[in-house]
């Protein structure tokens, strides 16, 4: 994947399944059979990806959602969504 | 594994066992070689003896393959039938075979190692010319209607009796379950999804998809999944609802909520089944749009049994990637017995040991030894 950026679109890929434990999400990637845990924010940001792959509007709800400066935040969303992206978790659109 | 009652309706039931002697009388020429992938009490080792196999090879990781034995030798085969214990994945045999016959099906096609054995033993013991038994398996989708299979998964979480229990509930319409449903159940015709042909499948994992008109007015609870069995190019049996009552049944994949639906209403449905370490995780999604606006969206539901079972967050992390994990518990103990086993010294004597090093956990001596026993049979030679 390319470096994100936040004009990026992105998707969680169809090889993941991934469940909600008390605020916290644990994700099954189906074909490698790996797990990996996100905590409350990362489950946040997973959920608004499953229903909104532009980067932008992601970043633009949690700025709504909760105390942070924007700078802060676009750098957490970023660094995540590359994070994932190497894990193969997410794919990006176009 | 499965016990000795559920090897009897294997061969008892008359669906799967007919079908399965009818294949190997066919399929078996006098003095061919004969694997039989998954024994279990030796009967289909025994009817290729039956049917003129000079040479059967009967491959069997559960201890049931010591009944088998005892059969053969009771019925004077035992020169003919050479026992293997253990995976077919890892052994090896001295010839290729002819034919080999598995049933190694769960309710699904999908069942622990089936395919990954059955790729394998293609590759490694089928002779030029071979042939397997199963030939090929039919997978087919269908959307039903089912309130009392449906009411099996959430109606004791959604009364709760007074209390909310959404978490239970989210479990349930996870799971998955075996049914025996009627064909009038169906909302419509079923969509043949996905040829596994034994002779050419390369994957262990799957995907069945289907998009489905519904037929009738009604209330769809889920999917309903099913498969053809071929033996052979014209021997078959099939768990489809309505034919003769087989040991599977079909499995219900229940939806997140029912859903009202229109005749002319379109499902799309795809499932998705992936072996994850030694078993399958299935993953259905459901789309639904109206007859009347196709752009409507009446329900949308992606599901995984991956949801249905409880776990902490914390044994969940213990499996993940990142987690740098550090022996504690009774691991020390395995470490210390497995350390122990090094091939001079008596299961007796490595249980005394044991004990003088945790003298806490172990207060009677046969509590040592009972401890040592289970890790020699799982582990030594």
């Amino acid at each position: 994947m390319n470096k994100p950026s936040l004009s990026l679109q992105v998707k969680p890929s169809e090889d993941v399944v991934w469940r909600n434990l008390q605020g916290e999400s644990v994700l099954l990637d189906l074909k490698s059979g790996m797990y990996f845990g996100l905590d409350a924010v990362g489950t946040r940001i997973w959920t608004l990806l499953q229903a909104q792959h532009d980067l932008e509007r992601v970043l633009q709800e949690l700025l709504s959602e909760y105390q942070v400066s924007e700078e802060t935040c676009a750098r957490d969303l970023m660094n995540l969504v590359s994070a994932m992206a190497e894990k193969g978790l997410v794919k990006t659109l176009g | 594994m499965y016990d000795i009652l559920a090897y009897g309706r294997m061969i008892s039931r008359p669906v799967r066992f007919h079908a399965y002697r009818e294949a190997l009388r066919r399929s078996v020429k006098p003095g061919c070689v004969v694997l039989d992938m998954g024994t279990g009490p030796g009967i289909m080792a025994m009817l290729a003896c039956q049917f003129g196999a000079r040479k059967v090879y009967a491959i069997e990781p559960d201890p049931i393959i010591q009944v088998a034995r005892q059969n053969v030798a009771e019925n004077g085969l035992a020169g003919r039938i050479e026992f293997i214990e253990g995976l077919s994945t890892q052994v090896s045999l001295p010839e290729r075979a002819d034919v080999i016959v598995s049933d190694l099906n769960g309710t699904l096609p999908w069942y622990q190692q089936h395919f990954a054995s059955v790729i394998d033993a293609r590759r490694r013991f089928l002779a030029p010319g071979g042939v397997m038994i199963p030939e090929k398996e039919t997978v087919w989708l269908g959307v039903v209607e089912s309130a009392e299979s449906y009411a099996e998964h959430v109606q004791a979480w959604e009364t709760g009796h007074g209390f909310a229990m959404q978490a239970a509930r989210e479990l349930a319409v996870n799971t998955r379950q075996l049914v025996h449903l009627r064909p009038e159940d169906l909302l419509a015709p079923p969509q043949c999804s996905l040829v596994l042909d034994f002779m050419r499948v390369e994957e262990s994992d799957s995907t069945a998809e289907a998009a489905i008109s519904v037929h009738r007015p009604g209330v769809g609870h889920g999917l309903l999944v099913w498969f053809d069995c071929a033996l052979t190019s014209d021997i078959f049996f099939s768990n489809a609802p309505g034919y003769q009552r087989s040991i599977y049944g079909q499995t219900f994949f229940p939806w997140s909520s029912p859903v009202r639906l229109e005749a002319g209403d379109v499902v799309r449905l795809k499932l998705r089944c992936n072996l994850v370490a030694d078993d399958y995780v299935y993953r259905w999604t459901t789309e639904v749009r109206s007859a009347r606006a196709y752009a409507e969206v009446k329900a949308s539901f992606d599901q995984s049994d991956f949801r249905s079972f409880p776990i902490s967050p914390v044994v969940l992390r213990k499996g993940s990637e990142a987690y740098v994990p550090q022996c504690a518990g009774d691991g020390s103990i395995d470490r210390f017995i497995l350390a122990s086993m090094d091939g001079k010294r008596s299961l007796g004597e490595i249980a005394a040991c044991l004990s003088q090093q945790f003298p806490a956990r172990f207060k009677e001596p046969a509590q040592a030894l009972g401890r040592v026993a289970r890790l020699s049979r799982a582990y030594s030679e």
